[in-house]
């Protein structure tokens, strides 16, 4: 399978600690990876460096065989916004917003969505993560599990090819946990590569790969 | 179609914090309000002062004041008067002269005389006067034993321009037209404590038209007769009279077409060794119309940079609060630019309806002004036209867009340095 995002040689290091060490990994096209490791390990800031959300101290990152540390931040954005979705253990929604409205964010800036286009993906979306009779909602009145699954179609408004998740059912109950890694595997099937960092034990029934941090280092399984 | 994203966007979020944002208008409203209103004030004052008061006939009129040592007084202003377009009319005066009111045809005057018909002040004709008649006619310089009166006629010299609405009854004097009014005038003995009378003369004269007097600022007890007819008054006096000093001689004066040129002219007569006046001076209204501009317009900034600071402490810490927010925005793919927009509509948003409830306020302060002058401002004040005007609007617009632009600069910049990761985990410290 191809490789949508390569790293080589990653390293972050924060004063004297070394939260990457001299990280590569390839992420494939429509392959579930699993990050494991303690609290404190390294697991979000690898994935942080891999999602472009933050610039490595050192080393080489390529999205679709282009070199992504060399662009402008502006540039950056836009890979970030067409390629990449982001699920994070707090869900970020706007409490302000219905749920399709905060499903709609990421295509507000996306040229390619058309006014009258985005209010129907954003549903059809919500639709797909079992949300149609909750798309009028606010976040407030959505369950933890709800609100996560309403994060999970935000990530995925501007069709992205790989979706990262940072302990994305670090705030959920176990049925919740289940269903949210239903869905995420349901996208991997569909092609999108997806990135989950955990230390719920339960990916491990998701994952065609999984990896270990161990203080900054990766060891695959 | 994004624009109306950022709108909708910026309301959303000026609603989550609902206090913060009501001050916020709160304060740059007031500030605004307080800029415009004083600045409307001041502008319709000065236009008042500017287009009716300095252009009122005896603002315009410069009396030329001679000595009897003085050689070729005559010939010199002459010169002076036909080498100067804006002089456009020259005239030997007469100053006013107070008579007391003998009789008016047709009124009862025997019983009121001593009460509300008591002294009327004669001036001597002017070309210039013909533009202000509004009924009857007026007189040739050859006529005599004639006179125009004041449409609003009070004969009593102890009546007060004021800015309040006048508490008399004025007779119509377009009703006097072809009457004739008798009045008897003095010669005194000015030597005496008690300046007694040597002599009484009577002058009569019948009104042929009447004249406006509020375009020119003219006192309700002025009645225009021909200069003939004064100078005889005049000598009449002068003949009898005991105790005045006779250094000076006769008195001219020019009237200027435009407030404008007058400074001009009165230098150029300076300049030849004239000794010249205005016939009438600005009284404390220019004193009034600065004031309520220099303090009204320290007292908008004072509060406009107070709201400024409010501003930029509310829309930081409205930023601080949305941190996971702004990470997570920012990980989707939210440029700079696009938080940048974001912030700056939160803030002309704020600036776009304080502007708006401080035009509204505006209008109302304006009605209010005008039922109060049309109501309660004497004949004179009427003639203020209180009116903002385009320029003061547009300029207090744009104040009121770049106020709160320039209060959300702090906010932006923090939206725009932090990385997402940052944004993102200070987000998950604040939840």
């Amino acid at each position: 399978m191809e490789a949508v995002i390569v790293a080589n040689n990653l390293v972050k290091q924060f004063k004297n600690v070394k939260a990457v060490n001299n990280i590569s990994i390839e992420i494939k096209k429509g392959c579930f990876y699993a990050i494991m490791g303690r609290s404190g390990s390294g697991k979000t800031t690898l994935l942080s460096l891999l999602g472009m959300l933050d610039n490595p101290t050192s080393g080489k990152l390529y999205v679709n065989g282009c070199d992504a540390l060399t662009l402008e931040d502006k540039d950056k954005s836009k890979i970030r916004m067409k390629e990449f979705g982001f699920v994070f253990q707090e869900f970020h929604l706007n409490p302000a917003l219905k749920a399709y409205e905060n499903v709609m964010i990421p295509m507000h800036i996306n040229p390619n969505y058309k006014n009258k286009n985005k209010q129907k993906k954003s549903i059809e979306l919500l639709e797909l993560f079992g949300l149609k009779e909750r798309y009028n909602h606010f976040p407030s009145q959505l369950s933890g599990g709800e609100q996560q699954r309403v994060a999970l179609a935000r990530a995925l408004a501007n069709d992205p090819m790989c979706v990262f998740a940072d302990e994305p059912t670090g705030n959920l109950d176990v049925e919740s946990e289940k269903i949210v890694f239903d869905y995420l595997k349901m996208l991997s099937k569909a092609g999108k590569s997806i990135v989950v960092v955990s230390h719920n034990e339960i990916v491990l029934n998701y994952a065609d790969e999984v990896f270990y941090m161990t203080e900054g280092n990766l060891k695959e399984k | 179609m994004k624009t109306n994203y950022y709108i909708s966007l910026a309301l959303t979020n000026l609603l989550r914090r609902k206090r913060a944002s009501i001050v916020n208008i709160l304060m740059i409203t007031i500030s605004l309000t307080i800029l415009l209103l004083t600045t409307t004030l001041n502008s319709s004052l000065s236009k008042y002062i500017d287009e009716y008061l300095y252009n009122s006939l005896d603002y315009r009129t410069l009396i030329i004041n001679t000595f009897k040592l003085q050689p070729n007084v005559k010939e010199t202003i002459v010169n002076i008067v036909n080498s100067d377009d804006n002089i456009v009319e020259f005239n030997e005066e007469l100053f006013g002269i107070v008579t007391e009111v003998n009789s008016i045809e047709t009124l009862n005057t025997e019983s009121d005389s001593k009460s509300n018909f008591k002294k009327l002040i004669l001036k001597s004709r002017k070309n210039q006067y013909e533009n202000i008649v509004v009924a009857g006619e007026f007189f040739d310089t050859t006529d005599v034993n004639v006179g125009i009166i004041p449409k609003k006629f009070y004969p009593d010299t102890t009546f007060q321009i004021d800015y309040s609405k006048e508490k008399v009854d004025f007779i119509d004097g377009e009703s006097l037209i072809g009457k004739t009014i008798t009045l008897k005038y003095f010669a005194r003995d000015y030597s005496s404590n008690e300046m007694s009378i040597i002599k009484e003369f009577s002058y009569s004269f019948k009104v042929v038209g009447v004249y406006d007097i509020v375009p020119n600022h003219f006192y309700p007890y002025n009645v225009i007769i021909p200069f003939n007819d004064l100078k005889e008054i005049y000598t009449n006096i002068e003949q009898h009279n005991i105790g005045l000093a006779e250094d000076f001689n006769i008195s001219y004066s020019v009237i200027v077409d435009n407030q404008k040129n007058v400074e001009n002219v009165i230098t150029k007569l300076n300049n030849k060794g004239f000794v010249v006046n205005r016939a009438a001076v600005l009284g404390p209204i220019g004193e009034i119309s600065k004031y309520i501009l220099y303090s009204g317009n320290i007292l908008g900034l004072i509060i406009l940079i107070t709201s400024l600071i409010n501003l930029t402490l509310t829309m930081i810490q409205s930023m601080k609060k949305r941190t996971g927010e702004i990470g997570l925005m920012k990980a989707i793919g939210y440029n700079n630019q696009n938080l940048t927009i974001i912030a700056s509509f939160e803030a002309v948003i704020i600036g776009i309806i304080s502007f708006i409830i401080s035009c509204i306020i505006l209008l109302g302060f304006i009605v209010f002004f005008r039922w109060g002058i049309a109501n309660y401002g004497s004949m004179y004040v009427q003639a203020i036209k209180v009116r903002t005007n385009l320029s003061l609007i547009l300029q207090t617009a744009i104040i009121s867009i770049i106020v709160p632009l320039l209060g959300s600069i702090y906010a932006m910049r923090y939206a725009i340095k932090i990385s997402p990761k940052v944004a993102l985990s200070k987000g998950r410290e604040n939840n």
